[in-house]
């Protein structure tokens, strides 16, 4: 077996010390040969005729499709299934609030967006069941009624040219619904009216799945509130019994936390011979967990790393529960956990894990929900502890700053973004890059093209916004220390310096996504300009799955450039390429850049940022 | 000119491979194989699975039944060539007729040599060269329980093997410190070794004999007494010596043909006397990785020699392309085990880095030199072992790629070009 | 060099690789398995566990169809220790099955073979397989089956054809890993 490159050297040496363990990194060299057609898109299996491919031969299927209905289809299908997943994450934690009591540690952002959607007077629990009741009905409404939210939320100008290109979404599940209607067989044959319905996806996704689950999540976890924290694999203390949490709801959490912290539950695991419990921090979850904790972290033991280190993290045997709920839940987990005797409790099925028991998250009852995860990794503990010693490598940093939201940058900034964009203005600092998404394997190595590309955008005076496993990642490679201002360029270093702040601004998860595109509209807002024109580039690296693409779709729409470090499965449709990556930028401002080096990323994402300078006057 | 008169000196894979070669490149030339061995040609290599009953006699034969009528070959089998007469160009058998050549190939392999060792002769003291051999092993394997085998090389570790499989116990005595000592290095050794505790072999690693005492007869219940360096005693009714062995040069000996360690040929496969060439076990040729001449008494250069030589001596010049000397791969139980070239180097200079997960009987070390492998061990895993060969001969830069090949990834695929 | 035995008139083919067509979609190696099953099917083959004996590896991005060249004077032949390995005569094709003798599993072939083409049979058999030239079909089952041409099967009766054969897969001296050098 074989091991792939990581960019964080403390993990490969890990994974090699551990040569008797298989991750996905060893998995990776075995599916080393991509097949070309499902690179390009261009192999169909919709109908019994198929698959159908688009062969240097043939280039029509069996039913007439060309290249490009065939990469629109598959295209719009897997932009439709990552937004199912965002809306999936904002309906439950929509449930969540209607069904938990007072008090919300969010309440002034409950007030805020009361009045903003316009809820009426009534106590906070009203509100909170309003508001829920008002995220579910859009979600709910059939295709042809547009959600009413849309408008509240979005940045107006891009509100109006969305209604402009008629993109406004109808109900949000009904156009997820409609995108697997469209795309089926022998049904729509025009790519471009699929890539339109791709942008009305990534609106809800943006809207609702991203930043209403943000508003959700901090009315009840509380809002972001900027510190220190530590990360890495060294988070895991094994005199405690560690409860590792992957997924992407934070808020199926907050009675576990509240929980786990009473002093019964404390009582409890002393009993077992533990100091007490802790959540570790995995995937998105974590990162969701780190930005709400970064003052106080309570049972929160701090975010161990992204995606592809969950594998090695359960090879420390410092893990005593999993507890699945969303993705980034990897397959590979499972014979892992049983080869560390970890129990796995799954407590939203669309994460089941084979070997995982559903407790399936009660709404109506969350402590007693939580009681029966504590009992799960009690009773894991004991049964484990025996048996395998935990082996947890000294990996990642402290001080890392976290819990950097939209208002709580702003607050820091001194509860205006003048000063951010003053600095822009002057040209300390060049331009905004959010460096977002996902890790892979595949490109370059585990976090090496995100980690090559932020080197380069801030060494040009470029800072760097982060949200999702792209954060975890620079994280974890030390990129959000204040110390990593050392890496950027002279002017960006001496504003890091000045300020006390890294190059590098970790805002969480990929839902996070949805704070940059806050922060962009409240600076185009003072800039009284509209997206398209600020300098700013969003990139995904890394990007690894469907949600990913529907958070791409969003970026089109809001009218951003996003870099993509390999191409999402479309160049062998000339038409939907030539859509994409330009001719869209007449129609939103935005377009898809596929570089695959980092440098030349980096490069085009400059030129970007600087021409839009240059546009502004500035 | 008439026919040309072939004389080959032999019936193993040097041999066969240069008859059939002779024929295809000379269809009307007389060609004649004499063999001091009576029956057609085996394959000695399997002569351990014979051993251990997994195959007949039969099974053990390399060509088809009507080779030799097929290619025209005359055969004097069961004759022993005694001498050479240069001059005169022509073979003197046992008895002492002579066979005339225009062409003479000496392809005679080579024997056991039996270590000098106070009191190591008499009956139940085999080498494992010939099917004469392995008959007279079986006959006594047949009346006996133990088998004391010296030399924990490639031969004698597949004639434990096979014994042991035969339900004897087998007891292997070896000088130096681990298994095949000439091809592996600790590492590699222990995960043969390892692999061998599936088959129940007794290993005695870091002691020779210091003195046997035969058994007064041939009959049952006749015990070998060995007397070990470590003052240990090994009863056994047989004892297999495989410590190395001696090419068989008799025949050539009166003529003054150049000897080395074996016959000296050159890269035509000629022998220092016009038209007598040499090829397999009994000729010593060039290292194209060490430049040194060696000894390379294994099947595939004894095939390819032979091929050489028929080519040259059918008139069509063509040079030994220079395999890797040292080539040897193995599976004794469930691990394949492979080494080439310089595998063990004393040189400091050279370059050695490995990959060695004992857990999953996986081993992978490469040895380097000015950028160059020049050496390598597999076990486990041997999928690149050809490639690797090939970039040794060529005496290929891999510094650029050698983490690559150490990771197992490597296949030619990344020496494709584009035509 | 010439195969000696080589028949004068006699077609002799071989499979030619055209390494920018292909796109490392396996479908090779599907047809190759299925050629070699009990059921001749794709999906027979995979139930069986029948692996393919041409293989396609990633060169950086670049994939790389490896299979047998059957060359002549092959080392796998010259490496056969029971006379199982062998070339046909007349159509050139180099394999272990088939003749008096069977394949021993001893492996010196794959260590002779310089293009890794020869594999170890799965789940401990000891048999080496490699591509034995589809027998008994006109035209190799993997070059029925590449959707893109990317495998042609050729006649290498005039010295072009081989001078070709060897540019496109031969062991250079000068090699780096850089994918773009591979073409394609």
């Amino acid at each position: 077996m074989s091991l792939c490159v990581s960019a964080d050297a403390g993990l490969c040496k890990f994974l090699n010390r551990r040569g008797d363990v298989e991750t996905s990194f060893n998995r990776l060299s075995g599916q080393a040969v991509k097949c070309g057609f499902g690179l390009q898109g261009i192999c169909c299996r919709l109908c019994s005729n198929g698959p159908c491919r688009i062969t240097l031969k043939t280039s029509r299927g069996v039913c007439g499709a060309t290249a490009d209905v065939i990469v629109a289809r598959n295209f719009l299908r897997a932009v439709a299934a990552g937004a199912a997943c965002y809306l999936h994450v904002v309906e439950n934690a929509a449930n969540v609030l209607k069904n938990t009591d007072l008090p919300y540690p969010g309440e002034g952002l409950l007030d805020e967006l009361a009045g903003r959607f316009g809820i009426g007077a009534g106590g906070s629990k009203e509100k909170a069941a309003q508001l829920a009741g008002r995220v579910l009905e859009d979600l709910y409404r059939p295709r042809g009624e547009r959600m009413e939210l849309v408008e509240r939320l979005a940045f107006p100008r891009r509100f109006k040219r969305w209604e402009e290109l008629g993109i406004l979404p109808g109900g949000a599940k009904a156009e997820v619904f409609d995108a697997l209607v469209k795309s089926g067989t022998n049904l729509s044959s025009d790519p471009v009216d699929m890539l339109l319905h791709c942008l009305r996806l990534g609106i809800a996704t943006g809207i609702y799945g991203l930043t209403l689950t943000n508003h959700i999540n901090d009315i009840l976890a509380g809002e972001p509130e900027i510190g220190t924290v530590r990360v890495g694999f060294s988070v895991v203390d094994p005199g405690y019994i560690n409860i590792m949490v992957i997924g992407h709801q934070q808020a199926l959490f907050s009675a576990l936390q509240r929980e786990l912290e009473t002093p019964e539950a404390v009582e409890k695991a002393r009993q077992a011979g533990a100091k007490g419990f802790r959540i570790v921090g995995s995937t998105c979850v974590g990162q969701d967990l780190e930005l709400r904790s970064a003052r106080e972290h309570g049972v929160f033991a701090g975010h161990a790393g992204n995606n592809f280190t969950s594998e090695p993290l359960l090879a420390t045997g410092g893990i005593d529960l999993v507890v699945t709920e969303f993705n980034c839940a990897l397959p590979g987990i499972e014979d892992l956990c049983e080869r560390f005797r970890v129990r796995q409790v799954c407590i939203d099925d669309v994460a089941k894990k084979r070997n995982a028991e559903h407790l399936p998250y009660d709404f109506g009852d969350s402590r007693a929900f939580a009681g029966k995860i504590m009992d799960a990794a009690l009773s894991s503990y004991a049964g484990r502890r025996k048996e395998i010693a935990p082996d947890i490598p000294e990996h990642g940093f402290d001080g890392a700053v976290a819990g950097i939201g939209e208002k709580s940058l702003k607050k820091f900034l001194g509860g205006s973004y003048k000063p951010l964009i003053d600095l822009i203005a002057g040209g300390q600092i060049k331009g905004i890059a959010g460096v977002v998404g996902c890790s892979n394997l595949a490109t370059r190595g585990h976090d090496v093209f995100t980690l090559e590309l932020t080197r380069e955008l801030i060494r040009r005076d470029i800072i760097v916004l982060t949200a999702g496993c792209t954060s975890g990642g620079l994280a974890n490679l030390g990129m959000t220390v204040p110390e990593a201002a050392e890496q950027a360029g002279e002017k960006l270093k001496e504003v890091c310096k000045k300020m006390g702040i890294p190059p590098v601004l970790n805002f969480g998860p990929c839902l996070a996504i949805g704070r940059l595109e806050t922060v962009a509209a409240e600076i185009a807002g003072m800039l009284n300009v509209d997206l398209p024109q600020l300098p700013l580039a969003l990139s995904a690296p890394q990007w690894l799955e469907e949600q990913a693409l529907a958070d791409g779709a969003f970026a089109l729409a809001l009218g951003l450039l996003i870099h993509l470090g390999s191409s999402p499965f479309i160049e062998g449709s000339e038409l939907v390429t030539g859509i994409l990556t330009r001719d869209l930028e007449e129609m939103t401002g935005g377009r898809v850049l596929v570089a695959e080096d980092p440098t030349q990323a980096a490069d085009a994402m400059e030129s970007h940022i600087l021409k839009k300078r240059e546009k502004l006057g500035i | 000119m008439g026919k040309k008169r072939y004389v080959i000196i032999g019936n193993g894979a040097a041999a066969i491979r240069a008859a059939e070669t002779l024929r295809a490149l000379d269809e009307s030339g007389c060609i004649t194989m004499v063999s001091r061995e009576q029956g057609p040609a085996y394959s000695r290599c399997m002569l351990p699975a014979f051993l251990a009953g997994e195959k007949n006699e039969d099974d053990l034969r390399i060509r088809a039944g009507d080779f030799y009528e097929k290619h025209g070959i005359k055969t004097l089998f069961g004759s022993r060539a005694v001498d050479v007469d240069a001059g005169r160009r022509c073979v003197v058998l046992e008895g002492g007729s002579r066979v005339d050549y225009d062409s003479l190939l000496i392809a005679t392999g080579s024997s056991t040599a039996f270590p000098a060792i106070k009191g190591l002769e008499g009956p139940g003291l085999f080498g494992l060269r010939d099917l004469s051999d392995a008959r007279k092993i079986l006959d006594v394997a047949g009346r006996g329980r133990r088998a004391v085998i010296l030399g924990a090389g490639l031969v004698g570790l597949e004639a434990a093997v096979a014994l042991a499989r035969r339900g004897m116990e087998v007891t292997v005595v070896e000088k130096m410190p681990h298994l095949l000592p000439r091809q592996l290095d600790p590492a590699a050794a222990e995960i043969l070794r390892r692999d061998l505790d599936g088959v129940g072999l007794r290993m005695i690693m870091g002691t020779g004999v210091q003195e046997a005492a035969a058994p007064e007869s041939s009959g049952a219940g006749a015990v070998w007494d060995l007397l070990l360096d470590n003052g240990e005693h090994l009863r056994a009714e047989m004892v297999i010596a495989a410590t190395g062995i001696r090419p068989n040069v008799d025949p050539v000996l009166g003529t003054g043909m150049r000897i080395n360690r074996g016959i000296t040929v050159d890269g035509r496969m000629r022998t220092s006397i016009p038209e007598i060439y040499a090829a397999g076990d009994v000729a010593e040729t060039r290292d194209v990785i060490t430049g040194v001449r060696m000894l390379t008494p294994t099947w595939l250069h004894a095939s390819l020699q032979g091929m050489i030589a028929a080519w040259n001596m059918a008139g069509r010049p063509r040079l030994y392309p220079e395999p890797v000397g040292i080539q040897n791969v193995v599976q004794l139980h469930r691990v394949p085990v492979l080494a080439l070239g310089v595998s063990n180097p004393q040189d400091a200079s050279c370059e050695v880095i490995a990959i060695h997960r004992p857990a999953e009987n996986l081993y992978r070390k490469l040895v380097l030199k000015d950028g160059a492998l020049v050496g390598a061990i597999l076990a486990g895993d041997i999928r690149m072992a050809g490639i690797l060969a090939a970039l040794m001969r060529r005496k290929a830069d891999v510094s650029g790629f050698k983490d690559l090949i150490l990771s197992g990834d490597f296949h030619c695929g990344y020496l494709a070009r584009t035509g | 060099m010439c195969r000696p035995g080589k028949l004068e008139g006699v077609d002799v083919k071989a499979v030619m690789v055209y390494l920018d067509r292909c796109y490392g979609c396996l479908t090779c190696s599907l047809a190759c398995a299925a050629a070699h099953s009990a059921s001749g099917t794709i999906t027979g083959a995979m139930r069986e566990r029948v692996p393919g004996r041409i293989l396609v590896e990633a060169a950086g991005k670049q994939p790389v169809p490896i299979l047998c060249r059957h060359c002549d004077d092959a080392p796998c032949v010259n490496a056969c220790m029971i006379g199982a390995m062998q070339q046909d005569p007349v159509t050139g094709l180099v394999s272990n099955e088939g003749h008096t003798q069977a394949c021993a599993g001893c492996w010196m072939c794959i260590m002779a073979c310089p293009y890794g083409a020869i594999v170890q049979a799965p789940r401990g058999e000891r048999m080496a397989l490699k591509c034995d030239g589809c027998r008994g079909r006109e035209t190799p089952a993997c070059v029925m089956a590449c959707p893109n041409g990317a495998l042609a099967y050729v006649e290498v009766d005039d010295f072009a054809g081989e001078r070709r054969l060897k540019l496109a897969f031969c062991l250079a001296e000068d090699m780096t890993r850089d994918s773009r050098a591979y073409g394609g």
